[in-house]
């Protein structure tokens, strides 16, 4: 079937470039991997039904986050950047065991649960979610733009001390 | 549509991000990676709210981005205050909670 083959090469190619974004050298490969990765969580949204929020997926993450981690990136160039890779010693294998058992933990819970059928996608577009949102949900809207004014504030606050100093 | 795969595609995304957070040295691949466990938690609700056919998983979604965002913006603001000011970018070297003394003696001044 047509949405499944599209569904898992889209969470194929998401989740080899995370993992490529997890083993980059450079700040920027890794930004550009992120970049990838986030573009075929859009389509993964899409695929579920959520257009609305597929479309702030590329226009938030990809066009407000990840230009703003690589402007962070230019700022913190250093001419000789000491990088480090993970090597394979014994500060790499403790967490790497640790993650293992997670991976085994989920491969065993998802291969022994029941498989659940959903018989079709439903397409819950803009307007229902706009209608529950400034509805049923306002009050956590305003509590999310008070949040979203608290971290306005902070950050100009700690760039004005950057450049009184 | 099957359900469970797309729950199991959030999880390895969160685990993915975690490994970044648990194995790389650096503040941004640190960022990234909590960017990424986000992302697999989005996954999730949005899957959710496919189960149950209606928007409050895509709610969900909506917050967890502004959330995201807020965060992102006050962290790498930390990350170019400690660049700025102790000149590093690695996890590790960032240990001096109080300002510095060659620092203070230019804040006085």
């Amino acid at each position: 079937m047509l949405w499944n083959g599209i569904f898992y090469l889209t969470s194929a190619v998401m989740l080899i470039s995370a993992l490529f974004a997890l083993f980059a050298r450079q700040p920027i490969h890794g930004g550009l991997y992120l970049v990838t990765s986030m573009v075929a969580m859009a389509v993964l949204y899409y695929l579920l039904g959520a257009p609305f929020v597929s479309a702030l997926q590329v226009s938030l993450y990809v066009g407000a986050v990840l230009v703003l981690l690589v402007f962070m990136m230019t700022m913190l160039h250093r001419p000789a950047p000491r990088v480090y890779v993970p090597r394979l010693n014994r500060r790499f294998w403790w967490p790497m065991l640790l993650l293992l058992v997670l991976l085994a933990e989920i491969a065993a819970l998802f291969a022994t649960g029941p498989q659940t059928a959903l018989p079709r996608i439903v397409s819950v577009g803009p307007k229902v979610v706009a209608e529950e949102l400034f509805g049923h949900y306002l009050l956590i809207v305003e509590a999310t733009a008070l949040l979203l004014l608290a971290a306005l504030t902070a950050v100009l606050y700690l760039s004005r001390k950057v450049e009184e100093s | 549509m099957v359900y469970e795969p797309t729950l199991m595609t959030g999880a390895l995304l969160f685990l993915i991000g975690l490994a970044m957070v648990l194995l790389r040295r650096e503040v941004l691949f640190v960022l990234m990676g909590i960017e990424v466990m986000f992302n697999g938690a989005g996954l999730t609700a949005a899957a959710a709210g496919q189960y149950w056919q209606d928007s409050v998983g895509q709610i969900l979604v909506l917050f967890l981005m502004t959330i995201t965002g807020a965060e992102l913006a006050v962290a790498l603001v930390l990350v170019f205050l400690a660049f700025r000011r102790l000149k590093v970018t690695q996890l590790a070297d960032i240990h001096a909670l109080q300002d510095a003394p060659p620092l203070a003696e230019e804040s006085r001044s």
